[in-house]
């Protein structure tokens, strides 16, 4: 259990491919990230949403 | 007998109520979350920093990390989708149409990054980013299930028919899954062998299978904490004229 490159610098370049391995992590994580921030933002906004138009309906009653 | 079928019946369905899957979903999500942030994190560091090079791809191979536990839950997802489906088509349990329609996009997105990753991988390894074969070609069909999916759960103005039209396309989709599955044993392809088989030892040492393993269990909880977050969702904006939901949002804290 111990870091498998000889350096930072090898750790990037990853034999050459760093390109298409950095863009793979990056572009999965990014969506996934993406994804989970709107999943839970979605109900802490609707239900502000909500609360609103209650008090709107209560209002003209 | 009947009587008790009757009795189990009626307790499978206050389960599967709107309100009380809510309630249920609730309690489960921690228990995926956590792990799920967790092992994700652990996997990451091993899969890209420990795990030595493979002696044919090198570096290039690490892509395999993210890949696999994508294309796997891109079939599951489906598979869930073709379930929560039949059960719609067939029991007419509300809960299962809400499922669906918080798990198809999560499933389009996971089908999506199988086929950006594996195509990020063949690249340095095949010299192409795309072959028109077997395996690559069922997938992107699977892709185009998911958005068909989505597209008929949106296009009713009665939400419960859009629905009924999507699982319909979901469980008669689902003949693609073996199509995937085995199309690297049918046909002749670029693409490699699986990795896993429940049934015998995995083709790879131990250092390269064992972050694998790690990133596949956290990604399978982080599929389940999504489903369940926007399933929750979904019950809420369906159920939002009923008495609880009502009570819900105007509860203060939450």
């Amino acid at each position: 259990m111990s870091f498998y490159f000889s350096s930072w610098a090898d750790f990037f370049a990853m034999g050459g491919h760093g390109l298409y391995v950095w863009l793979a992590y990056g572009v999965f994580f990014g969506a996934l990230g993406v994804l989970t921030w709107r999943s839970v933002q979605a109900p802490k906004s609707w239900r502000r949403e909500q609360q609103l138009l209650l008090k709107r309906q209560r209002q003209h009653q | 007998m009947i009587d008790w079928l009757r009795r189990l019946w009626a307790a499978f369905e206050r389960t599967v109520s709107p309100r009380h899957f809510y309630q249920l979903s609730g309690r489960w999500l921690p228990w995926f979350a956590w792990p799920a942030a967790l092992l994700i994190s652990v996997g990451l560091v091993w899969g890209l920093g420990i795990a030595p090079a493979d002696y044919q791809q090198g570096n290039s191979y690490r892509i395999i990390f993210i890949h696999v536990p994508a294309a796997s839950l891109a079939m599951g997802g489906y598979l869930l989708l073709a379930i929560c489906g039949a059960i719609t088509l067939i029991w007419r349990v509300k809960t299962a149409e809400m499922v669906a329609k918080a798990a198809a996009p999560v499933g389009a997105l996971f089908c999506l990054m199988a086929l950006i990753t594996g195509s990020l991988w063949g690249k340095p390894t095949w010299g192409t980013y795309w072959v028109w074969d077997a395996r690559l070609t069922s997938m992107l069909i699977l892709l185009f299930l998911y958005l068909g999916v989505m597209a008929l759960q949106n296009a009713f103005e009665e939400v419960s028919q859009g629905s009924k039209a999507a699982a319909l396309l979901a469980v008669v989709g689902v003949v693609n899954l073996p199509i995937i599955k085995y199309s690297v044993e049918w046909w002749n392809t670029l693409h490699q062998g699986s990795t896993f088989r429940i049934t015998e030892r995995p083709t790879m040492p131990p250092e390269m299978y064992l972050p694998l393993l790690v990133m596949f269990l956290g990604l399978y909880a982080l599929f389940a904490s999504l489903i369940l977050l926007r399933s929750r969702q979904e019950i809420l904006q369906r159920e939002r004229r009923s008495q609880w939901v009502r009570q819900l949002i105007e509860e203060p804290n939450q």
